[in-house]
C-alpha cells in the first residue's frame, strides 16, 4: 500500500465501565484534532460508547482493550482490539433478527446502534484476537460548480500526478464528460478525492500538455494490501485518446508493479479503457442508493507470475469455478468439501463490512454452524431494509469450512459472479446476491 | 490485549515490501500446468550450460570435500580473476551470486536517510534491496529503452551513495558506450559510487562498449559488477563477483558474508574463465537465436526490443501475466514484464533452436 505516515493515538483500558468518560474524551478530542466536525466527532464518540459499554458486559475483568483513533486524511478510524476468547461471537452477527429491534434493551442493541453512526463498520477475527473497526469520514460540500467546456486535444503530454487544484479540474471534467456509472461517487465530493489522495489511499495520475490543459487521468486506491480498484481512464479529444488512455493505464500499472498487489480490477470500466491489459473477469450489477442499476464487466489484470494452487470448493460451484479457471488459464486443482456426518457447530457468525456510499455490504464467514441458511436469509431481509442493495459474500477458497455456505447462499438467491486470485489466504470467490429487493 | 508483538517490531519500510516470490520448480510446473516438458526461457541462462572444463571439475567434485569449509574469500578464484584481468586479487570480491555483492555494496555506503540512484525499468534487485533496507530507491525513467544519464544526474543529491547502471540494460538490451559512461563518471565527480553491472558483458561484440574494468584504477568510486551464471553457464552454483580500486573493495569488504560461496562453485569458476571456445559458441547461437527470432516476429507482426544480451522483449496485443500462464500450458516459460514495469511485455532468453521454435509456435497458438 502507498507508505505514508501513520498518525494515531492509543488508549489501553480495563473493561470497566466506570472508565467510558475517559474513553469517550479520548475519541471526541482525537477525532476532532483528525478533521471532523463536531457532529461527526459526535457520532463517533457514541458510536465507541456503545461498543466499549457493550465489550464490559462481556468480558473478564481482567483483560484490558486497546482502542486506536487513526487520522486516515479523509475519515477517522477506531479500531477496537480485543481477545476473541471471552466473547460469543454470534453477537457479531450484527444484523440478526433479534437485534433489528432497537428500542429492545439487549446489549447487543448497541453494536447495531454504532454500526448506525458510522460509515463503516468491519469486524475482523485474528488467530490471537478479535477487532472492530469503525470509520466516520469527514463531511465534504458537494460540488456543484457550472459544467467546463470540453477540454482541446493535446499533442504534446506528459503523464504525472497531479497538484490538488488540477485534481479538483480533472474531476469536474469527468463528472461533465462521462456517465455517472462509471465514476466514483467520491467525485460528486472533490475536496475528498484530494485528501484521498494526499493521505495515500488513493492515487492519481493525470494527462497535462505545456499550457497545463488537462487532457484525461485515471484514479486507483487500494482494496486491501492485494488488489486494487481503479476508475477510469478518463481521456477528452479525439484521437490522442487512445494514446492517453493507454499511457495512464501503463503509468498506473507500472507504479504498483513492485508492490504488494496481486490484482488491478475495475468493476465499472470506462469506455476508454484499454481492453488489451485485462481480462473480462465477470458481471456485476450495482444498485445505487437511488436505485438506478450499472451493469457491469469487470475487467481485472493479474499483476504477477501465477504459479498455481489448490482450493477447497463445494460440488455446487465446480463448473463455476472450473470454468473461470480454465477461461483465465488459472492452474488450479480444485479440492471438493464433504459432509459425512461428523459433528457441526449449531451457529454460523457472519461479519459485514458495511460501505454506505455505495450502498454496498460484503458478507465475511467467520464461522460455519448449521444454522447459516437462515442466518444468511436474515442478512439479506436486514440489509436491503438498511438501504444496502448490494450484497456480497466474499468466500476464501483457503478454507475449506468457508465453503460449507455455500449451499446455503444459493439458496438464498445469491450467484457466483467473481474469482479473484490470491485475494485472500487462497482465491476469493464472490457471490452476490440477485434476488428480489423487498424492504 | 495488543496486536501481535511480531507486526510491531518491522519497521515501516518492511511492512510495505512484498518478498519476491520464485517460480516453483520445473517439475510442479509441469504437472501444475500440465505439460510435459518446459523451455526455460525466463532466466537468462545459458541453454548450453557450463563451459566443458567446468562441467568436467563438477562431475569430478570429490563429496568429502563437501564436509570442509569452502575458502572463504574465494582465495584461488581472486587469484585466478588477478591474473585474468591484470588486477591486484585483492580487488575482487566474490559473492553468492552479483545479487549478493549488490547487498554488500548497499551495506558498505548506505545509512538511513540516504539514497541510491537507477532506472525505474532495469534489474529489480537494486531498487529491492535499497528499499528493504530501508534506503530510498530514486528512480530515473528510461529514454528510448535507455538509461538516462541526464535524469539520474538530475536526481543526485548530497545523499546519494550509491548509483546502479545495468550495462548492458536487462531487459532493454541497450548500453551506454565508453564514451557516455566516462562522461557520466566525470559528471559524478566523485559524489557516490557508480556500479556497473555487467552481468551480460561477455554477450556484447560492439566495439564502442566499455571495459569498465580498465577504468577503476582511474575512478575511485568506480565498481564492476560481475557475474558466471549467464554466460558460464554457473546460475545454480550461485556465484558472482565485484571489482574495483583497492580502497573501496577494502570498505566494501567489511560488509561481506564469508564463506558464502560454496567450493563447487569456486572450483567450477575458476576453470570456466579459460574457455574461451564456450564464450565464442554461446555468441553464435545467441546470433543466431536474435536473427531467427527477428525474422518470426516479423512474420506474425509482433513488436520487439532486442539489443545487446542473451535476451529480447516481446511487446503482446494482451496482458503479459496471461500470456504467461497460456504459454506455460505449452511448456514455454517466458518472463512476464509487468514487474519491470513494462506491462503486456515478454522476456525471453535467446535460447536454443528447439526452444525459440516452440516459443513462436506457442505464441501463434495463443494470440
Amino acid at each position: 500500500m502507498h507508505a505514508n505516515k501513520v498518525i494515531q493515538a492509543t488508549l489501553r483500558l480495563d473493561y470497566d465501565q466506570s472508565q467510558v468518560s475517559i474513553l469517550t474524551s479520548f475519541v471526541e478530542n482525537a477525532a476532532t484534532c483528525y478533521g471532523l466536525e463536531p457532529s461527526d466527532a459526535l457520532d463517533l464518540t457514541l458510536a465507541s460508547e456503545e461498543i466499549f459499554v457493550y465489550l464490559c458486559s462481556l468480558a473478564s475483568q481482567k483483560e484490558q482493550i486497546e482502542l486506536r483513533c487513526r487520522h486516515g486524511g479523509y475519515f477517522v478510524e477506531l479500531e477496537f482490539d480485543f481477545h476473541a476468547g471471552n466473547f460469543d461471537l454470534g453477537a457479531f452477527n450484527l444484523t440478526a433478527s433479534q437485534i433489528i429491534d432497537t428500542t429492545s434493551a439487549q446489549p447487543e442493541t448497541g453494536l447495531l446502534i454504532a454500526s448506525r453512526l458510522v460509515d463503516k463498520f468491519s469486524f475482523f477475527k485474528h488467530d490471537h484476537f478479535s477487532q472492530l473497526v469503525l470509520r466516520k469520514e469527514k463531511s465534504y460540500p458537494i460540488d456543484q460548480s457550472a459544467p467546463f467546456p470540453l477540454v482541446k486535444t493535446l499533442k504534446d503530454f506528459l503523464i504525472r500526478e497531479p497538484e490538488p487544484e488540477e485534481l479538483k479540474l480533472l474531476v469536474r471534467h469527468v463528472r461533465n464528460e462521462y456517465d455517472p456509472c462509471v465514476i466514483p461517487l467520491s467525485f460528486q465530493t472533490p475536496g475528498k478525492i484530494a485528501d484521498m489522495v494526499q493521505y495515500g489511499v488513493s492515487r492519481v495520475a493525470i494527462v497535462v500538455d505545456k499550457s497545463g490543459a488537462i487532457g484525461g487521468g485515471i484514479l486507483w486506491w487500494w482494496q486491501n494490501a492485494k488488489l486494487v480498484e481503479f476508475w477510469g481512464p478518463y481521456s477528452f479529444g479525439e484521437p490522442e485518446s487512445r494514446v492517453i488512455s493507454s499511457g495512464l493505464v501503463e503509468y498506473m500499472i507500472s507504479s504498483i508493479a513492485r508492490t504488494t498487489v496481486v490484482g488491478l480490477i475495475t468493476i465499472s470500466p470506462s469506455p476508454k479503457l484499454p481492453l488489451e491489459y485485462f481480462e473480462p473477469f465477470g458481471n456485476l450489477n450495482m444498485i445505487a442508493p437511488d436505485r438506478d442499476i450499472c451493469r457491469s464487466t469487470c475487467y481485472y489484470r493479474h499483476m504477477q507470475e501465477d504459479s498455481g494452487s489448490s482450493v477447497w470448493a463445494h460440488q455446487l460451484v465446480k463448473d463455476f469455478l472450473t470454468t473461470e479457471y480454465e477461461q483465465h488459464v488459472f492452474a488450479r486443482q480444485i479440492r471438493i468439501v464433504t459432509n459425512e456426518g461428523e459433528n457441526v457447530s449449531l451457529t454460523s457468525v457472519i461479519a459485514t463490512d458495511i460501505d454506505k456510499g455505495r450502498a454496498k455490504a460484503t458478507l465475511k464467514p467467520i464461522w460455519w454452524g448449521k444454522d447459516d441458511s437462515k442466518l444468511i436469509q436474515t442478512y439479506i431481509k436486514a440489509l436491503l431494509k438498511e438501504g444496502l442493495f448490494n450484497i456480497f459474500f466474499e468466500m476464501d477458497l483457503g478454507h475449506s469450512w468457508q465453503c460449507y455456505f455455500t449451499p446455503a447462499l444459493l439458496e438464498s438467491h445469491f450467484e457466483p459472479c467473481l474469482v479473484l486470485p490470491y485475494g485472500g489466504t487462497g482465491d476469493i470467490l464472490m457471490f452476490q446476491y440477485a434476488g428480489e429487493i423487498i424492504i | 490485549m495488543t496486536r501481535c508483538s511480531i507486526e510491531k517490531l518491522m519497521p515501516e519500510y518492511i511492512k510495505n515490501f512484498e518478498a519476491y516470490t520464485p517460480s516453483k520448480p520445473d517439475a510442479e510446473l509441469a504437472k501444475i500446468y500440465n505439460c510435459k516438458k518446459i523451455y526455460r526461457l525466463n532466466n537468462n541462462e545459458n541453454c548450453l550450460g557450463p563451459p566443458s572444463k567446468a562441467i568436467e571439475v563438477i562431475r569430478r567434485f570429490d563429496p568429502k570435500r563437501a564436509a570442509v569449509y569452502p575458502s572463504g574469500d574465494s582465495y584461488y578464484l581472486r587469484l585466478k580473476l588477478g591474473k585474468k584481468f591484470h588486477k591486484d586479487p585483492n580487488q575482487f570480491l566474490v559473492g553468492n551470486g552479483a545479487n549478493e555483492v549488490i547487498g554488500f555494496t548497499l551495506k558498505a555506503f548506505c545509512e538511513q536517510g540516504d539514497n541510491i540512484i537507477t532506472a525505474d525499468k532495469t534489474f529489480a534487485v537494486y531498487e529491492w534491496t535499497a528499499v528493504f533496507s530501508g534506503i530510498e530507491a530514486r528512480l530515473a525513467p528510461l529514454k528510448d529503452f535507455d538509461l538516462d544519464d541526464e535524469g539520474m544526474l538530475e536526481l543526485m543529491d548530497d545523499r546519494t551513495k550509491i548509483i546502479f547502471i545495468c550495462n548492458p540494460n536487462n531487459p532493454t538490451g541497450t548500453y551506454w558506450n565508453s564514451q557516455k559512461l566516462r562522461q557520466f563518471i566525470k559528471r559524478v565527480n566523485n559524489r557516490a559510487v557508480i556500479v556497473v553491472d555487467e552481468a551480460y558483458q561477455e554477450f556484447v561484440e560492439k566495439e564502442d562498449y566499455p571495459d569498465s574494468m580498465s577504468l577503476i584504477d582511474k575512478y575511485p568510486n568506480l565498481v564492476t559488477f560481475r557475474t558466471f551464471s549467464k554466460m558460464y553457464g554457473l546460475a545454480g552454483l550461485r556465484i558472482g563477483y565485484l571489482v574495483g580500486n583497492l580502497q573501496i573493495v577494502d570498505i566494501i569488504r567489511r560488509t561481506c558474508i564469508v564463506y558464502s560461496v560454496n567450493t563447487l562453485a569456486q572450483d567450477a569458476a575458476v576453470v570456466a574463465l579459460d574457455d574461451d571456445e564456450h564464450v565464442m559458441v554461446t555468441r553464435r547461437l545467441v546470433k543466431e537465436g536474435k536473427a531467427f527470432l527477428a525474422a518470426e516476429l516479423s512474420k506474425i507482426g509482433l513488436p520487439y526490443q532486442c539489443g545487446e544480451g542473451n535476451y529480447a522483449m516481446i511487446r503482446l496485443p494482451i496482458d503479459d501475466g496471461l500470456a504467461y500462464r497460456k504459454l506455460m500450458t505449452l511448456g514455454v516459460m517466458v518472463r512476464a514484464m509487468t514487474g519491470f514495469r513494462f506491462p503486456n511485455y515478454i522476456r525471453v532468453t535467446i535460447s536454443c533452436p528447439e526452444a525459440m521454435q516452440a516459443l513462436i509456435d506457442g505464441l501463434v497458438k495463443i494470440l
